[in-house]
């Protein structure tokens, strides 16, 4: 066991043991100082306890710490066997499943650094990253995914073996560079057998400082960059969550989003490594909200989309509803808000207010998270893009605690949240303990704690740009405090610069326009030229829906883009979010995207926000088209 | 284009609390034929009985010659000109073949066009003439087919719906078939509406198409371009990248562009 005395006075917070001070070193969490400790400790004290559960032809299976800890040092010692060595990287490409948490784990133990790559990336991509990162061994969930492996036109030299999970339609593949699952598992047995106490050992060896991941950030200009995370930042990311958002060992959580996203990656492994909360694996992108409802958890981390298609959900439902439920909704969503604002203003909920309220709960809202699946939520959170402070306060009305955070890769995920005793809609929260926030001159967001990432890998240039001279962290966002509460207002290097002369920061104006339940994202365009304008990407489904309502006739999605009607309701939204801005940020024009895009595409980072540079590029004609 | 012959707007249609479709739009104009594909499931025989009545739509328009036909009485829309010739043939097995013509007419007492029509129907199926006696129920799959088709022509319709002809023919009567109602759009000026699963050879016919996925319209162009678009090429006509393994299992997803 590599448990250290702590050398900082400790103190318990919801049954971890942490050091009383927050951001210090040596940081320790329940005595360990790096995720391959804290690992070991939790399976060794949890043994049969249900660590995760994932479907198995359509039933939910449990699997226990122990399980875990067997799995995880059987890929880490196979891995070993096939001549794995400390420091080098082993590459995940593959959907949310427990073999990702057994292969993170198991590589980082003995002293290999983890790197997800997206299963939407395309094979050159893939290819890339595998050489950048001068991956060692790859990890492929399957067929499809290997398949991008094969198409690597130099057969990408760096990767000694292929490991593949499923064996499905592989059946005939031939090569001594392939194994299946299975075969890693053999290796670690007979490694296992040979060295009976060498696991341990190696996770002996890890120190805090050693480097733990490899995150590939989308990179909206250029060639994708790899983030170097250590184990003190993840640790250091850990201790500021658990003080902050403050969850148990009862607690049950979905696990949907990629897990190569560091949001994901720390609510979904490191998080529950040390709350030893239960994970649950959604089935597939698709069957999030029949998930959710099956698993109804107690924590649930999603991006604003998510929580936007939720209420979409819930909107169209309620339309289609009898009259006597329609004007029951109606009335609980009038109580529900009436109470949320004023909690929100900090007043007092008056008698009467809070009755109703009791009486909207019991007899709408309460089967309404049932229906959800959101009925034993304690804590909601959302993150990766900015959310409406509307559908907070939506959420809020229903009775379902949503929070909005803020953090990067570049600081391990997380360096700002909202609370629920601490809690500004429109903000992203306070500076989650441990974490100090400055704005610097030019209005960018800075960041310092022992979250901030090692750098990118060999790449010195731009580890150098990210730094202040002075060691803090240049998020490249811009915003302001107040009273401690940091509100984003865009990037750093989108700022517009018009022909005119005048600043702007486009994610301003985007994120209202975001905000409307039509958009689902925007991009304003308008550097160097006379007026702004805007590339949109529409809501599909309650721009559909209003289409269908208004007995406006589309056929596929490009018809839908070009009825006149949608086009007003569009401009109707930006003349509503125009209001809000003086002349010079004001939208003049704009077009709809007309493909209905997917996280396979380029345009799309894998939360599927839009890349300004890619769209640009791809929609030149349209953006030419505005300026004629 | 021509003129606009049959518009389908916003149409939802429901079998109990089930939508089976959400919401379609299409337009189908004078002497084209206009395809739609789909997978089991997706809505088009649905699609094709609410247009000839047999199903009432809950929401939505159906226009015809400028006319608001939806939710009229089958027959009143068979008036109007729209004539079905429904999935599985469904001739009536115990009539002869010129019976089931003759009741192809019933709507009509024009006694010497309607001769003239029954020559029209033999001179395109030669075999209905031989076996003009038979009944109907003897005949071979292929036969009923084109006597179904026969018995659509009857009407003298505006447009003619058409719900699977391939279904359950050789590809060698499949061509049969096709080939005539090539020629009925070409030589008569017959409007055509089909639904299909066997997209080639409904893409050859066809001037324009539309595609169904789970009761929405997802994809919509001429013939052409569908048949060129990768989705539709490699879920529907079989052309398929076999990958760098030389055989693969997986599907690419669909994006409908």
């Amino acid at each position: 066991m590599t448990k250290h005395a702590p050398i900082q006075p400790q103190v318990v917070v919801n049954g971890v043991s942490l050091n009383a001070t927050p951001g210090q070193r040596p940081l320790v969490i329940d005595g360990c100082s790096t995720l391959p400790a804290l690992f070991q400790t939790r399976c060794t004290t949890l043994g049969s306890r249900t660590a995760h559960r994932e479907k198995d032809l359509g039933i939910w299976k449990a699997y226990s710490w122990s399980d875990y800890w067997n799995h995880a040092r059987l890929i880490g010692l196979g891995l070993r066997r096939l001549g794995l060595e400390r420091g080098r990287v082993v590459s995940i490409l593959s959907e949310d499943r427990k073999e990702w948490l057994y292969a993170d784990m198991g590589i980082q133990c003995v002293g290999g650094i983890s790197s997800g790559v997206y299963t939407t990336d395309s094979s050159s991509q893939l290819a890339y990253i595998l050489k950048d990162s001068d991956t060692q061994f790859l990890i492929v969930e399957n067929e499809e995914q290997l398949d991008k492996f094969l198409e690597i036109p130099d057969g990408a030299p760096t990767v000694e073996k292929v490991i593949i999970l499923e064996e499905e339609g592989l059946h005939d593949l031939k090569g001594d560079r392939f194994l299946f699952l299975e075969e890693l598992y053999d290796l670690g047995r007979q490694h296992l057998a040979e060295h009976p106490k060498m696991f341990e050992a190696e996770i002996e060896k890890v120190q805090a400082g050693d480097l733990a991941l490899l995150i590939y950030t989308s990179g909206t200009t250029g060639a994708p960059k790899g983030a170097m995370l250590s184990h003190e930042n993840i640790m250091a990311a850990i201790e500021g969550g658990i003080r902050a958002l403050p969850t148990d060992s009862s607690a049950e959580q979905l696990c949907f989003l990629p897990l190569c996203h560091i949001l994901e990656r720390d609510s979904s492994i490191y998080f529950p490594l040390a709350v030893r909360s239960t994970v649950n694996f959604a089935e597939s992108p698709e069957t999030v909200f029949d998930n959710l409802r099956e698993v109804s958890p107690h924590v649930f981390t999603a991006v604003p989309r998510v929580w936007e298609k939720v209420y979409s959900r819930v909107t169209v439902l309620s339309m289609e509803a009898t009259t006597l439920g329609k004007f029951a909704f109606k009335a609980a969503l009038g109580v529900g808000m009436k109470r949320a604002t004023l909690m929100q203003e900090g007043k007092p909920v008056p008698a009467t207010t809070a009755l109703g309220y009791k009486l909207a709960d019991f007899l709408v809202f309460r089967n309404l998270r049932q229906m959800l699946g959101l009925d034993r939520l304690r804590q909601g959170t959302s993150g990766a893009a900015p959310i409406s402070p509307a559908l907070l306060m939506w959420y809020r009305a229903i009775g379902v605690p949503l929070l909005e955070g803020y953090g990067m890769t570049e600081n391990a995920g997380l360096a700002t949240v909202n609370t629920e005793v601490d809690n500004r809609p429109g903000s992203v929260g306070r500076a989650v303990p441990g974490v100090q926030l400055r704005i610097a001159d030019d209005g960018e967001i800075q960041t310092y704690g022992l979250n901030n990432f090692m750098g990118y890998w060999r790449n010195n240039e731009k580890t150098a740009e990210t730094y202040t001279d002075d060691g803090w962290l240049r998020t490249g966002d811009i915003g302001r405090l107040d009273d401690g509460f940091l509100t984003i207002t865009g990037r750093l290097k989108d700022i517009i610069i018009t022909a005119g002369g005048k600043n702007i920061t486009p994610a301003e104006i985007e994120s209202r326009l975001k905000f409307s339940h039509y958009i689902s994202d925007a991009v304003v365009i308008g550097d160097k030229r006379k007026f702004l304008t805007c590339l949109i990407m529409i809501d599909q489904e309650n721009v559909e829906k209003y289409a269908q309502d208004n007995k406006v006739p589309f056929s596929d999605f490009a018809s839908l883009c070009r009825a006149e009607p949608v086009l007003d309701l569009i401009r109707a939204e930006m003349d509503q979010v125009n209001k809000e801005f003086a002349r010079v940020e004001q939208i003049k024009d704009f077009r709809l995207i007309d493909v209905l895009l997917t996280a396979e595409d380029e345009e799309l980072t894998a939360t599927m926000k839009l890349r300004r540079s890619f769209v640009e590029k791809r929609h030149k004609a349209l953006i030419d088209d505005m300026y004629k | 284009m021509s003129d606009l012959l049959l518009e389908v707007r916003n149409l939802e249609t429901f079998y109990g609390p089930i939508m089976a479709i959400r919401g379609v739009s299409l337009e189908v104009h004078k002497g084209r034929v206009v395809t739609v594909l789909g997978a089991n499931g997706a809505g088009k025989t649905t699609l094709l009985k609410t247009i000839s009545g047999i199903m009432d739509p809950e929401k939505g328009k159906i226009i015809f010659e400028g006319q608001e036909i939806q939710g009229l009485e089958p027959h009143r829309v068979v008036k109007a000109g729209i004539v079905h010739v429904p999935e599985g043939r469904e001739v009536f097995p115990l009539l002869t073949v010129e019976e089931n013509l003759a009741l192809g007419a019933y709507t009509r007492n024009d006694k010497a066009e309607i001769a003239r029509d029954r020559d029209l129907v033999f001179n395109y199926f030669p075999i209905l003439a031989e076996r003009r006696k038979q009944e109907a129920g003897t005949l071979s799959g292929g036969q009923q087919q084109m006597l179904a088709i026969g018995r659509g022509l009857m009407l003298r319709p505006k447009i003619m719906l058409l719900d699977e002809p391939s279904l359950g023919l050789s590809p060698l009567l499949t061509q049969e078939i096709f080939a005539i109602l090539k020629r009925l759009n070409k030589d008569e000026g017959v409007t055509m509406m089909l639904v299909e699963q066997n997209a080639a050879v409904a893409l050859d016919l066809a001037d324009d198409g539309y595609v169904m996925e789970l009761g929405r319209i997802v994809m919509s162009g001429t013939a052409d371009r569908l048949a060129a678009s990768e989705d539709i090429q490699s879920f529907y006509l079989g052309h398929d990248t076999e990958g760098a393994r030389g055989e693969r299992r997986w599907k690419r997803k669909k994006t409908w562009r």
